[in-house]
Protein backbone atom coordinates (compact mmCIF):
# COMPACT_ATOMS: atom_id res chain seq x y z
CA UNK A 1 0.00 0.00 0.00
CA UNK A 2 1.67 3.62 -1.20
CA UNK A 3 -0.92 5.87 0.54
CA UNK A 4 -4.42 5.25 2.15
CA UNK A 5 -7.83 7.30 1.77
CA UNK A 6 -11.12 7.38 4.00
CA UNK A 7 -11.08 3.51 5.08
CA UNK A 8 -10.64 1.01 8.08
CA UNK A 9 -7.36 1.31 9.20
CA UNK A 10 -5.57 -0.84 11.40
CA UNK A 11 -3.01 1.45 12.99
CA UNK A 12 -0.43 0.86 15.83
CA UNK A 13 0.17 2.35 18.99
CA UNK A 14 3.53 4.72 19.24
CA UNK A 15 2.89 6.49 22.69
CA UNK A 16 0.38 7.19 25.02
CA UNK A 17 1.56 9.82 26.98
CA UNK A 18 0.00 11.66 30.14
CA UNK A 19 -0.26 15.42 29.51
CA UNK A 20 -2.91 16.83 32.30
CA UNK A 21 -5.28 15.84 35.01
CA UNK A 22 -7.21 12.98 33.11
CA UNK A 23 -5.82 13.51 29.88
CA UNK A 24 -3.95 11.86 27.29
CA UNK A 25 -2.24 12.20 23.81
CA UNK A 26 -2.74 9.05 21.81
CA UNK A 27 0.18 8.64 18.89
CA UNK A 28 -0.41 6.25 16.47
CA UNK A 29 0.76 5.04 13.17
CA UNK A 30 -1.04 4.40 9.55
CA UNK A 31 -0.01 2.00 7.66
CA UNK A 32 0.97 4.43 5.04
CA UNK A 33 0.77 8.50 4.60
CA UNK A 34 -2.59 9.34 3.59
CA UNK A 35 -3.17 10.35 0.21
CA UNK A 36 -5.02 13.66 0.99
CA UNK A 37 -3.73 16.10 3.49
CA UNK A 38 -5.44 16.11 6.89
CA UNK A 39 -7.13 19.67 7.94
CA UNK A 40 -8.57 20.26 11.24
CA UNK A 41 -11.89 19.18 12.20
CA UNK A 42 -11.31 15.65 9.97
CA UNK A 43 -11.81 13.03 12.81
CA UNK A 44 -11.55 9.15 12.99
CA UNK A 45 -13.36 6.74 14.77
CA UNK A 46 -11.09 4.87 17.07
CA UNK A 47 -11.33 1.10 18.78
CA UNK A 48 -8.72 -1.56 20.80
CA UNK A 49 -8.78 -3.94 17.63
CA UNK A 50 -10.77 -6.82 18.01
CA UNK A 51 -12.06 -5.70 21.77
CA UNK A 52 -15.30 -6.67 22.89
CA UNK A 53 -15.00 -3.54 24.58
CA UNK A 54 -15.91 -0.68 24.32
CA UNK A 55 -18.90 -1.82 21.58
CA UNK A 56 -18.36 0.86 19.73
CA UNK A 57 -16.22 3.13 18.48
CA UNK A 58 -15.08 6.80 19.54
CA UNK A 59 -15.00 9.89 17.03
CA UNK A 60 -11.46 11.57 18.24
CA UNK A 61 -11.18 15.06 15.46
CA UNK A 62 -6.84 14.61 14.35
CA UNK A 63 -4.70 17.14 16.75
CA UNK A 64 -1.66 16.49 14.56
CA UNK A 65 -0.74 14.77 11.24
CA UNK A 66 3.06 14.96 10.77
CA UNK A 67 4.90 17.35 8.56
CA UNK A 68 2.75 17.57 5.39
CA UNK A 69 -0.91 16.50 7.16
CA UNK A 70 -0.50 12.98 5.15
CA UNK A 71 0.46 11.27 8.70
CA UNK A 72 1.58 8.63 8.62
CA UNK A 73 1.94 9.36 12.43
CA UNK A 74 -1.54 11.04 13.83
CA UNK A 75 -2.05 12.56 16.99
CA UNK A 76 -5.07 12.32 18.83
CA UNK A 77 -5.94 14.01 22.47
CA UNK A 78 -8.40 12.55 24.98
CA UNK A 79 -9.88 12.56 28.97
CA UNK A 80 -10.49 9.67 30.60
CA UNK A 81 -14.32 10.18 31.16
CA UNK A 82 -15.48 6.92 31.58
CA UNK A 83 -14.46 3.28 30.85
CA UNK A 84 -14.35 3.43 27.09
CA UNK A 85 -11.44 5.95 27.28
CA UNK A 86 -9.74 4.50 30.04
CA UNK A 87 -9.10 1.47 27.86
CA UNK A 88 -7.59 3.89 25.56
CA UNK A 89 -5.22 5.43 28.39
CA UNK A 90 -3.82 1.55 28.98
CA UNK A 91 -3.31 1.04 25.57
CA UNK A 92 0.89 -0.11 25.27
CA UNK A 93 3.27 0.58 22.46
CA UNK A 94 2.79 -1.71 19.55
CA UNK A 95 -1.17 -2.37 20.64
CA UNK A 96 -3.27 -2.00 17.12
CA UNK A 97 -6.02 0.19 17.42
CA UNK A 98 -8.69 0.40 14.39
CA UNK A 99 -9.38 3.80 13.09
CA UNK A 100 -12.22 4.42 10.22
CA UNK A 101 -11.69 7.79 8.70
CA UNK A 102 -10.95 10.46 7.71
CA UNK A 103 -14.46 11.78 8.42
CA UNK A 104 -16.35 14.88 8.31
CA UNK A 105 -16.16 17.86 7.14
CA UNK A 106 -12.87 20.22 8.88
CA UNK A 107 -12.43 23.77 8.91
CA UNK A 108 -11.90 25.66 5.82
CA UNK A 109 -8.65 27.13 5.69
CA UNK A 110 -7.58 30.87 6.30
CA UNK A 111 -9.04 33.67 3.92
CA UNK A 112 -6.36 36.48 2.83
CA UNK A 113 -7.05 39.60 4.77
CA UNK A 114 -9.17 37.89 7.61
CA UNK A 115 -7.91 37.68 10.59
CA UNK A 116 -8.72 34.29 12.06
CA UNK A 117 -9.67 33.95 16.17
CA UNK A 118 -9.43 30.46 17.31
CA UNK A 119 -11.15 29.67 20.07
CA UNK A 120 -10.25 26.45 22.06
CA UNK A 121 -11.81 24.62 25.35
CA UNK A 122 -10.25 22.14 27.29
CA UNK A 123 -9.89 18.95 25.21
CA UNK A 124 -11.24 20.73 22.11
CA UNK A 125 -7.84 21.88 21.25
CA UNK A 126 -7.01 19.25 18.77
CA UNK A 127 -9.12 20.50 15.28
CA UNK A 128 -7.71 23.76 15.76
CA UNK A 129 -4.10 22.86 16.74
CA UNK A 130 -4.37 20.76 13.09
CA UNK A 131 -5.94 23.80 11.42
CA UNK A 132 -2.71 25.94 13.00
CA UNK A 133 -0.07 23.15 11.94
CA UNK A 134 -1.22 22.73 8.76
CA UNK A 135 -1.70 26.68 8.29
CA UNK A 136 2.06 26.87 9.33
CA UNK A 137 2.67 24.04 6.89
CA UNK A 138 1.63 24.97 3.75
CA UNK A 139 2.43 28.90 4.25
CA UNK A 140 -1.65 29.45 4.28
CA UNK A 141 -1.99 33.39 4.21
CA UNK A 142 -3.88 35.55 6.87
CA UNK A 143 -3.79 37.00 10.42
CA UNK A 144 -4.61 33.82 13.46
CA UNK A 145 -4.67 34.29 16.53
CA UNK A 146 -5.59 30.98 19.85
CA UNK A 147 -7.42 31.50 22.64
CA UNK A 148 -7.16 28.71 24.96
CA UNK A 149 -9.81 28.25 27.99
CA UNK A 150 -10.37 25.94 31.36
CA UNK A 151 -10.91 25.71 34.08
CA UNK A 152 -7.62 25.27 34.94
CA UNK A 153 -4.14 25.63 34.50
CA UNK A 154 -3.00 22.06 33.93
CA UNK A 155 -6.13 21.44 31.64
CA UNK A 156 -4.78 23.91 29.06
CA UNK A 157 -3.32 20.65 27.30
CA UNK A 158 -0.38 20.57 25.00
CA UNK A 159 0.32 24.49 25.72
CA UNK A 160 3.95 24.56 24.43
CA UNK A 161 3.17 22.91 21.22
CA UNK A 162 -0.10 25.12 20.69
CA UNK A 163 2.59 28.34 20.87
CA UNK A 164 5.15 26.66 18.47
CA UNK A 165 2.80 27.19 16.07
CA UNK A 166 3.63 30.25 14.75
CA UNK A 167 0.69 32.23 16.18
CA UNK A 168 -0.36 34.86 19.61
CA UNK A 169 -1.70 32.11 22.26
CA UNK A 170 -3.75 34.16 25.21
CA UNK A 171 -5.25 31.78 27.85
CA UNK A 172 -7.71 32.24 30.34
CA UNK A 173 -8.12 29.54 33.09
CA UNK A 174 -11.63 29.53 35.74
CA UNK A 175 -9.85 29.89 38.75
CA UNK A 176 -7.23 32.28 37.28
CA UNK A 177 -4.14 30.15 37.59
CA UNK A 178 -2.67 30.67 33.78
CA UNK A 179 -4.15 34.20 31.69
CA UNK A 180 -7.08 36.00 32.38
CA UNK A 181 -8.80 35.49 35.30
CA UNK A 182 -12.73 33.95 33.58
CA UNK A 183 -14.23 32.26 30.67
CA UNK A 184 -12.43 32.33 27.52
CA UNK A 185 -15.62 34.13 26.11
CA UNK A 186 -14.46 37.15 28.36
CA UNK A 187 -11.55 36.90 26.25
CA UNK A 188 -12.85 36.53 23.02
CA UNK A 189 -14.69 39.95 23.75
CA UNK A 190 -11.89 41.56 25.06
CA UNK A 191 -9.71 40.49 21.80
CA UNK A 192 -12.49 41.36 19.20
CA UNK A 193 -12.75 44.77 20.34
CA UNK A 194 -8.91 44.80 19.56
CA UNK A 195 -9.28 43.60 15.87
CA UNK A 196 -10.09 45.79 13.35
CA UNK A 197 -11.13 44.70 9.64
CA UNK A 198 -12.96 41.59 8.93
CA UNK A 199 -12.66 38.03 11.08
CA UNK A 200 -13.71 34.77 11.83
CA UNK A 201 -14.26 32.48 14.52
CA UNK A 202 -13.42 28.63 14.60
CA UNK A 203 -14.06 27.35 17.94
CA UNK A 204 -14.40 23.69 19.60
CA UNK A 205 -14.75 23.08 23.14
CA UNK A 206 -17.62 21.83 25.32
CA UNK A 207 -21.02 22.95 24.37
CA UNK A 208 -21.66 25.61 26.83
CA UNK A 209 -18.61 27.20 25.85
CA UNK A 210 -19.03 26.96 22.14
CA UNK A 211 -22.42 28.53 22.48
CA UNK A 212 -20.98 31.43 25.02
CA UNK A 213 -18.63 32.15 22.27
CA UNK A 214 -21.29 31.42 19.31
CA UNK A 215 -23.44 34.35 21.27
CA UNK A 216 -20.48 37.21 21.33
CA UNK A 217 -19.88 36.08 17.53
CA UNK A 218 -23.61 36.89 16.81
CA UNK A 219 -23.67 39.91 19.07
CA UNK A 220 -20.23 41.82 17.07
CA UNK A 221 -21.72 39.96 13.82
CA UNK A 222 -18.88 37.59 13.43
CA UNK A 223 -19.30 34.45 11.22
CA UNK A 224 -18.83 31.43 13.53
CA UNK A 225 -17.54 27.72 12.44
CA UNK A 226 -18.28 25.55 15.35
CA UNK A 227 -16.36 22.05 15.98
CA UNK A 228 -19.34 19.64 17.49
CA UNK A 229 -18.57 16.79 19.78
CA UNK A 230 -21.81 14.47 19.99
CA UNK A 231 -22.23 10.77 20.50
CA UNK A 232 -21.84 8.53 17.55
CA UNK A 233 -22.43 5.19 16.85
CA UNK A 234 -20.80 4.98 13.10
CA UNK A 235 -19.29 8.48 11.94
CA UNK A 236 -20.25 7.78 8.56
CA UNK A 237 -23.93 9.23 8.43
CA UNK A 238 -25.86 5.88 8.80
CA UNK A 239 -26.61 5.32 12.52
CA UNK A 240 -28.46 8.92 12.52
CA UNK A 241 -27.33 9.26 16.66
CA UNK A 242 -25.33 12.49 16.37
CA UNK A 243 -28.41 14.62 15.67
CA UNK A 244 -27.26 18.10 15.96
CA UNK A 245 -30.75 20.28 16.39
CA UNK A 246 -30.97 23.23 13.89
CA UNK A 247 -33.36 26.28 14.61
CA UNK A 248 -35.34 28.41 11.98
CA UNK A 249 -35.53 31.85 11.48
CA UNK A 250 -37.60 32.01 15.13
CA UNK A 251 -35.45 30.59 16.77
CA UNK A 252 -37.36 27.16 17.40
CA UNK A 253 -36.37 23.67 16.35
CA UNK A 254 -36.32 23.04 13.03
CA UNK A 255 -34.64 19.95 11.92
CA UNK A 256 -31.66 17.74 13.03
CA UNK A 257 -28.33 17.17 10.87
CA UNK A 258 -25.83 15.17 11.21
CA UNK A 259 -22.91 15.80 12.96
CA UNK A 260 -20.69 12.86 11.32
CA UNK A 261 -21.43 14.23 7.54
CA UNK A 262 -22.81 17.51 7.36
CA UNK A 263 -20.27 18.52 10.08
CA UNK A 264 -18.59 17.97 12.31
CA UNK A 265 -17.61 21.65 11.83
CA UNK A 266 -20.67 24.07 11.11
CA UNK A 267 -22.49 27.20 11.06
CA UNK A 268 -22.84 27.58 15.02
CA UNK A 269 -25.41 30.05 14.53
CA UNK A 270 -28.25 28.30 13.92
CA UNK A 271 -27.48 25.28 16.49
CA UNK A 272 -30.29 25.38 19.00
CA UNK A 273 -27.36 24.67 22.23
CA UNK A 274 -30.37 24.46 24.97
CA UNK A 275 -31.47 21.07 23.06
CA UNK A 276 -27.54 19.84 22.49
CA UNK A 277 -27.85 17.75 25.43
CA UNK A 278 -24.35 16.07 24.50
CA UNK B 1 -21.91 -17.78 -5.89
CA UNK B 2 -24.69 -20.33 -6.05
CA UNK B 3 -24.16 -22.01 -2.84
CA UNK B 4 -25.40 -18.81 -0.87
CA UNK B 5 -28.08 -18.50 -2.99
CA UNK B 6 -31.51 -18.39 -0.27
CA UNK B 7 -34.98 -17.16 -1.04
CA UNK B 8 -38.00 -15.82 1.84
CA UNK B 9 -41.31 -15.46 0.59
CA UNK B 10 -40.64 -15.18 -2.80
CA UNK B 11 -37.84 -12.86 -2.49
CA UNK B 12 -34.65 -14.10 -4.29
CA UNK B 13 -31.37 -13.29 -2.67
CA UNK B 14 -28.11 -14.50 -4.44
CA UNK B 15 -26.69 -14.34 -0.46
CA UNK B 16 -28.81 -14.68 2.78
CA UNK B 17 -27.57 -11.16 3.94
CA UNK B 18 -28.96 -8.05 4.02
CA UNK B 19 -28.85 -4.64 5.73
CA UNK B 20 -30.77 -4.29 8.78
CA UNK B 21 -33.55 -1.25 8.37
CA UNK B 22 -31.82 1.78 10.33
CA UNK B 23 -28.61 0.37 10.17
CA UNK B 24 -27.23 1.27 6.34
CA UNK B 25 -28.58 4.66 5.83
CA UNK B 26 -31.71 6.31 4.43
CA UNK B 27 -30.07 5.60 0.81
CA UNK B 28 -26.71 5.47 -0.98
CA UNK B 29 -24.75 6.52 2.11
CA UNK B 30 -23.16 3.14 2.51
CA UNK B 31 -21.83 3.38 -1.46
CA UNK B 32 -18.56 4.51 -0.12
CA UNK B 33 -17.92 1.89 1.82
CA UNK B 34 -19.29 -1.49 0.42
CA UNK B 35 -20.30 -2.52 -3.32
CA UNK B 36 -24.22 -2.15 -2.56
CA UNK B 37 -24.30 -4.91 -4.54
CA UNK B 38 -22.64 -6.77 -1.98
CA UNK B 39 -25.93 -7.55 0.18
CA UNK B 40 -28.52 -10.14 -0.93
CA UNK B 41 -30.81 -7.06 -0.27
CA UNK B 42 -30.54 -3.73 0.44
CA UNK B 43 -33.04 -2.75 3.56
CA UNK B 44 -33.56 1.42 3.89
CA UNK B 45 -34.05 2.83 7.03
CA UNK B 46 -37.88 3.21 8.11
CA UNK B 47 -40.26 5.77 5.97
CA UNK B 48 -43.76 6.83 7.66
CA UNK B 49 -46.21 8.72 5.42
CA UNK B 50 -45.34 11.96 6.79
CA UNK B 51 -41.67 13.51 7.32
CA UNK B 52 -40.48 13.02 11.01
CA UNK B 53 -37.87 14.74 12.31
CA UNK B 54 -36.52 12.41 15.00
CA UNK B 55 -36.06 12.23 18.10
CA UNK B 56 -33.96 14.79 20.50
CA UNK B 57 -30.18 13.51 21.34
CA UNK B 58 -28.70 11.75 23.35
CA UNK B 59 -30.08 9.37 20.82
CA UNK B 60 -27.51 6.40 21.54
CA UNK B 61 -26.16 5.58 24.88
CA UNK B 62 -23.70 2.14 24.97
CA UNK B 63 -24.55 -0.81 27.21
CA UNK B 64 -23.19 -4.00 28.30
CA UNK B 65 -23.37 -5.92 25.21
CA UNK B 66 -24.68 -3.31 22.40
CA UNK B 67 -26.58 -0.12 22.44
CA UNK B 68 -29.86 1.41 23.14
CA UNK B 69 -31.12 3.86 20.83
CA UNK B 70 -34.16 6.21 20.39
CA UNK B 71 -33.41 7.56 17.27
CA UNK B 72 -37.24 8.27 16.69
CA UNK B 73 -37.25 7.28 12.67
CA UNK B 74 -36.08 10.50 10.91
CA UNK B 75 -37.08 10.18 7.36
CA UNK B 76 -38.31 12.20 4.58
CA UNK B 77 -41.68 10.71 3.91
CA UNK B 78 -43.02 8.09 1.44
CA UNK B 79 -43.17 10.66 -1.19
CA UNK B 80 -39.93 11.86 -1.01
CA UNK B 81 -38.46 8.20 -1.16
CA UNK B 82 -40.66 7.81 -4.49
CA UNK B 83 -39.60 10.80 -6.11
CA UNK B 84 -35.61 11.09 -4.99
CA UNK B 85 -34.54 7.70 -3.08
CA UNK B 86 -36.25 5.07 -5.42
CA UNK B 87 -34.56 6.72 -8.53
CA UNK B 88 -30.95 7.28 -7.26
CA UNK B 89 -30.95 3.43 -6.20
CA UNK B 90 -31.90 2.48 -9.26
CA UNK B 91 -30.08 -0.54 -10.45
CA UNK B 92 -27.33 -0.28 -7.53
CA UNK B 93 -28.50 -3.18 -5.18
CA UNK B 94 -29.10 -6.78 -6.15
CA UNK B 95 -32.50 -6.69 -4.49
CA UNK B 96 -33.62 -3.27 -2.80
CA UNK B 97 -35.87 -3.75 0.04
CA UNK B 98 -38.23 -0.64 1.34
CA UNK B 99 -38.93 -0.09 4.43
CA UNK B 100 -42.22 1.08 5.62
CA UNK B 101 -44.17 2.09 8.86
CA UNK B 102 -47.58 4.23 9.65
CA UNK B 103 -48.01 6.43 12.45
CA UNK B 104 -51.43 5.09 11.86
CA UNK B 105 -53.36 2.07 10.52
CA UNK B 106 -54.59 3.42 7.77
CA UNK B 107 -51.44 4.95 6.64
CA UNK B 108 -49.99 1.32 6.07
CA UNK B 109 -52.85 1.78 3.24
CA UNK B 110 -52.24 4.56 2.04
CA UNK B 111 -48.54 3.93 1.71
CA UNK B 112 -49.00 0.55 0.10
CA UNK B 113 -51.09 2.36 -2.35
CA UNK B 114 -48.42 5.26 -2.88
CA UNK B 115 -45.81 1.90 -3.42
CA UNK B 116 -47.94 0.06 -5.88
CA UNK B 117 -48.36 3.43 -8.38
CA UNK B 118 -44.48 3.76 -7.90
CA UNK B 119 -43.52 0.19 -8.77
CA UNK B 120 -46.54 0.33 -11.67
CA UNK B 121 -44.70 3.55 -13.29
CA UNK B 122 -40.94 1.67 -12.41
CA UNK B 123 -41.32 -1.82 -12.29
CA UNK B 124 -38.28 -3.47 -10.43
CA UNK B 125 -37.38 0.03 -8.34
CA UNK B 126 -38.07 -2.60 -4.97
CA UNK B 127 -38.14 -6.46 -4.85
CA UNK B 128 -39.63 -6.94 -1.48
CA UNK B 129 -41.87 -4.53 1.22
CA UNK B 130 -40.62 -5.11 5.36
CA UNK B 131 -43.52 -3.91 7.56
CA UNK B 132 -41.92 -2.25 10.48
CA UNK B 133 -45.14 -2.79 13.16
CA UNK B 134 -42.71 -2.03 16.03
CA UNK B 135 -43.30 1.78 15.26
CA UNK B 136 -45.28 3.11 18.13
CA UNK B 137 -49.00 3.50 17.01
CA UNK B 138 -50.12 7.51 17.58
CA UNK B 139 -53.58 6.80 18.23
CA UNK B 140 -53.08 4.27 21.03
CA UNK B 141 -49.61 4.68 21.81
CA UNK B 142 -48.97 1.18 21.57
CA UNK B 143 -46.87 -0.61 18.73
CA UNK B 144 -49.12 -2.36 16.27
CA UNK B 145 -46.25 -5.46 16.39
CA UNK B 146 -48.23 -5.89 20.33
CA UNK B 147 -51.44 -6.41 19.15
CA UNK B 148 -52.21 -9.46 16.78
CA UNK B 149 -55.59 -7.87 15.23
CA UNK B 150 -53.47 -4.46 14.43
CA UNK B 151 -50.89 -6.35 13.01
CA UNK B 152 -52.67 -7.92 10.83
CA UNK B 153 -54.99 -5.22 9.89
CA UNK B 154 -51.35 -3.03 8.99
CA UNK B 155 -50.45 -5.85 6.94
CA UNK B 156 -53.63 -6.26 4.98
CA UNK B 157 -54.09 -2.38 4.59
CA UNK B 158 -50.84 -3.00 2.68
CA UNK B 159 -51.34 -6.23 0.73
CA UNK B 160 -54.48 -5.02 -0.96
CA UNK B 161 -51.86 -2.62 -2.97
CA UNK B 162 -48.76 -4.60 -2.79
CA UNK B 163 -47.89 -7.67 -4.64
CA UNK B 164 -44.39 -7.56 -3.81
CA UNK B 165 -43.21 -10.02 -0.79
CA UNK B 166 -44.32 -8.42 1.95
CA UNK B 167 -42.33 -9.13 5.69
CA UNK B 168 -43.76 -8.12 8.85
CA UNK B 169 -40.84 -7.21 10.76
CA UNK B 170 -42.12 -8.06 14.34
CA UNK B 171 -40.87 -6.81 18.13
CA UNK B 172 -39.32 -9.35 20.30
CA UNK B 173 -41.13 -7.25 23.28
CA UNK B 174 -44.50 -9.39 23.14
CA UNK B 175 -45.33 -12.72 25.25
CA UNK B 176 -46.39 -14.90 22.02
CA UNK B 177 -44.56 -14.36 19.14
CA UNK B 178 -46.14 -17.47 16.84
CA UNK B 179 -49.47 -15.75 17.95
CA UNK B 180 -48.30 -12.49 16.32
CA UNK B 181 -46.88 -14.01 12.97
CA UNK B 182 -49.91 -16.13 12.48
CA UNK B 183 -52.15 -13.24 12.57
CA UNK B 184 -49.73 -11.31 9.87
CA UNK B 185 -50.11 -14.58 7.89
CA UNK B 186 -53.60 -14.15 7.63
CA UNK B 187 -53.21 -10.06 6.74
CA UNK B 188 -51.32 -11.44 4.07
CA UNK B 189 -47.79 -11.33 4.89
CA UNK B 190 -45.28 -13.55 3.11
CA UNK B 191 -42.39 -13.69 5.53
CA UNK B 192 -41.43 -12.43 8.98
CA UNK B 193 -37.97 -10.49 9.87
CA UNK B 194 -36.84 -11.38 13.63
CA UNK B 195 -36.97 -9.29 15.02
CA UNK B 196 -36.73 -5.69 15.96
CA UNK B 197 -34.56 -3.74 19.02
CA UNK B 198 -36.43 -4.60 22.49
CA UNK B 199 -37.44 -2.14 24.70
CA UNK B 200 -35.13 -1.24 27.03
CA UNK B 201 -33.66 1.27 29.47
CA UNK B 202 -30.65 2.99 30.47
CA UNK B 203 -30.68 5.65 33.89
CA UNK B 204 -28.39 8.02 34.72
CA UNK B 205 -27.85 6.73 38.40
CA UNK B 206 -27.16 10.37 39.79
CA UNK B 207 -29.31 11.82 38.41
CA UNK B 208 -32.39 8.76 38.47
CA UNK B 209 -33.13 10.60 34.70
CA UNK B 210 -33.19 8.82 31.25
CA UNK B 211 -29.73 8.85 29.39
CA UNK B 212 -31.48 9.01 26.02
CA UNK B 213 -33.11 12.07 25.19
CA UNK B 214 -36.65 10.14 24.60
CA UNK B 215 -36.59 8.31 27.82
CA UNK B 216 -36.55 4.61 26.77
CA UNK B 217 -35.18 3.40 23.63
CA UNK B 218 -34.86 -0.31 21.70
CA UNK B 219 -32.12 -2.53 22.51
CA UNK B 220 -29.66 -3.90 19.93
CA UNK B 221 -26.49 -5.81 19.41
CA UNK B 222 -24.40 -9.00 20.29
CA UNK B 223 -26.31 -9.77 23.78
CA UNK B 224 -29.60 -9.39 21.63
CA UNK B 225 -28.71 -13.05 19.92
CA UNK B 226 -30.05 -15.53 21.99
CA UNK B 227 -33.24 -13.58 22.52
CA UNK B 228 -33.78 -13.11 18.59
CA UNK B 229 -32.33 -17.15 17.99
CA UNK B 230 -35.29 -17.78 20.09
CA UNK B 231 -38.24 -16.06 18.63
CA UNK B 232 -36.52 -17.05 15.20
CA UNK B 233 -36.64 -21.16 16.51
CA UNK B 234 -40.06 -20.96 17.98
CA UNK B 235 -42.01 -18.72 14.84
CA UNK B 236 -40.92 -21.49 12.08
CA UNK B 237 -41.13 -24.50 14.54
CA UNK B 238 -44.83 -23.09 15.46
CA UNK B 239 -45.30 -21.23 11.73
CA UNK B 240 -43.53 -22.58 9.31
CA UNK B 241 -43.07 -18.81 7.91
CA UNK B 242 -40.09 -17.71 5.99
CA UNK B 243 -37.89 -16.32 8.54
CA UNK B 244 -35.24 -13.05 7.86
CA UNK B 245 -33.59 -13.25 11.21
CA UNK B 246 -32.43 -10.24 12.66
CA UNK B 247 -30.46 -9.50 15.86
CA UNK B 248 -26.65 -9.44 17.19
CA UNK B 249 -25.29 -11.00 13.98
CA UNK B 250 -21.56 -10.06 13.96
CA UNK B 251 -20.36 -13.13 12.47
CA UNK B 252 -20.58 -16.15 9.67
CA UNK B 253 -20.72 -18.33 12.49
CA UNK B 254 -23.60 -16.59 13.37
CA UNK B 255 -25.30 -16.28 10.62
CA UNK B 256 -24.59 -20.16 10.61
CA UNK B 257 -26.95 -20.34 13.82
CA UNK B 258 -29.62 -18.37 12.87
CA UNK B 259 -29.60 -20.73 9.69
CA UNK B 260 -29.72 -23.58 11.82
CA UNK B 261 -32.41 -21.80 13.80
CA UNK B 262 -35.17 -21.46 10.88
CA UNK B 263 -34.21 -18.62 9.35
CA UNK B 264 -33.67 -18.29 5.50
CA UNK B 265 -31.62 -15.04 5.28
CA UNK B 266 -30.17 -12.91 8.03
CA UNK B 267 -29.77 -9.34 8.71
CA UNK B 268 -26.79 -7.50 9.82
CA UNK B 269 -27.10 -4.24 11.84
CA UNK B 270 -25.24 -2.82 14.38
CA UNK B 271 -22.40 -4.35 13.93
CA UNK B 272 -22.40 -2.34 10.80
CA UNK B 273 -21.89 0.93 12.75
CA UNK B 274 -18.13 -0.82 14.41
CA UNK B 275 -17.36 -2.14 10.80
CA UNK B 276 -19.14 -0.80 7.91
CA UNK B 277 -17.37 -3.79 5.43
CA UNK B 278 -18.61 -6.51 8.43
CA UNK B 279 -21.09 -7.83 5.62
CA UNK B 280 -17.85 -8.53 3.31
CA UNK B 281 -16.72 -10.55 5.68
CA UNK B 282 -19.16 -12.60 6.42
CA UNK B 283 -19.92 -13.52 3.03
CA UNK B 284 -16.37 -14.31 2.46
CA UNK B 285 -16.15 -16.71 4.97
CA UNK B 286 -19.84 -18.45 4.68
CA UNK B 287 -18.53 -21.42 2.19
CA UNK B 288 -15.48 -21.96 4.90
CA UNK B 289 -18.21 -22.74 7.78
CA UNK B 290 -20.84 -24.38 5.17
CA UNK B 291 -18.09 -26.86 4.56
CA UNK B 292 -17.18 -27.05 8.12
CA UNK B 293 -20.76 -27.93 8.87
CA UNK B 294 -20.50 -30.34 5.73
CA UNK B 295 -23.46 -29.25 4.16
CA UNK B 296 -23.58 -28.16 0.61
CA UNK B 297 -25.14 -24.51 0.54
CA UNK B 298 -27.52 -22.32 2.05
CA UNK B 299 -30.65 -24.08 1.40
CA UNK B 300 -29.03 -27.38 3.11
CA UNK B 301 -28.47 -25.32 6.63
CA UNK B 302 -32.01 -23.36 6.70
CA UNK B 303 -34.20 -25.30 9.80
CA UNK B 304 -31.13 -27.65 10.49
CA UNK B 305 -31.99 -27.42 14.06
CA UNK B 306 -35.54 -28.98 14.01
CA UNK B 307 -36.97 -32.49 13.18
CA UNK B 308 -37.20 -32.98 9.37
CA UNK B 309 -40.92 -32.51 9.51
CA UNK B 310 -40.56 -29.42 11.14
CA UNK B 311 -40.97 -25.90 8.62
CA UNK B 312 -42.35 -28.23 6.11
CA UNK B 313 -46.02 -26.12 5.83
CA UNK B 314 -43.59 -22.84 4.50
Amino acid sequence: MTSCTRDVLQTTVREVAAIGRDAWRLTVALPAPLATPLAGGHFFMLRTAGADFPFLNRPFSAHAAGPDGRGPELVFLFKTVGRGTGCLARLRVGEAVTAIGPLGQPFPDPRPGETTVLVAGGVGLPPLHLWLERRRQRRLGGAALLLYGARSHDQLLELASAQALGVEVRTSTDDGSHGLHGRVDRLLEGTLAGIAGPVRILTCGPDPMMAAVTRVAATRGVPCLVSLETVMACGFGVCNACAVPIADGDGRLARYVRACIEGPVMDGKPVLWQHATH
Amino acid sequence: MEMLRTEVGGLALATPLLSASGTFGHEDEMAEWIDLREPGAVVLKTVTFHPRRGNPPPRIVEVSGGILNSIGLPNEGIDHLIAVTLPRMRGRTRALVVNVAGERVDEFGRIGEKLAAALRANPGDFQAVELNLSCPNVESGFPFAKSPELAARCVRLCRDHLSVPLLAKLSPSVADIAEIALACKEGGADGLTLSNTALGLALDWRTGRPRLGAGHGGFSGPALKPLAMYLVFTAFRKTGMPIVAAGGAETAEDVMEFLAAGARAVQIGTATFRSPRVMRAIEQRLPELLAQAGVADVAAQIGRAHPPAAGAKA
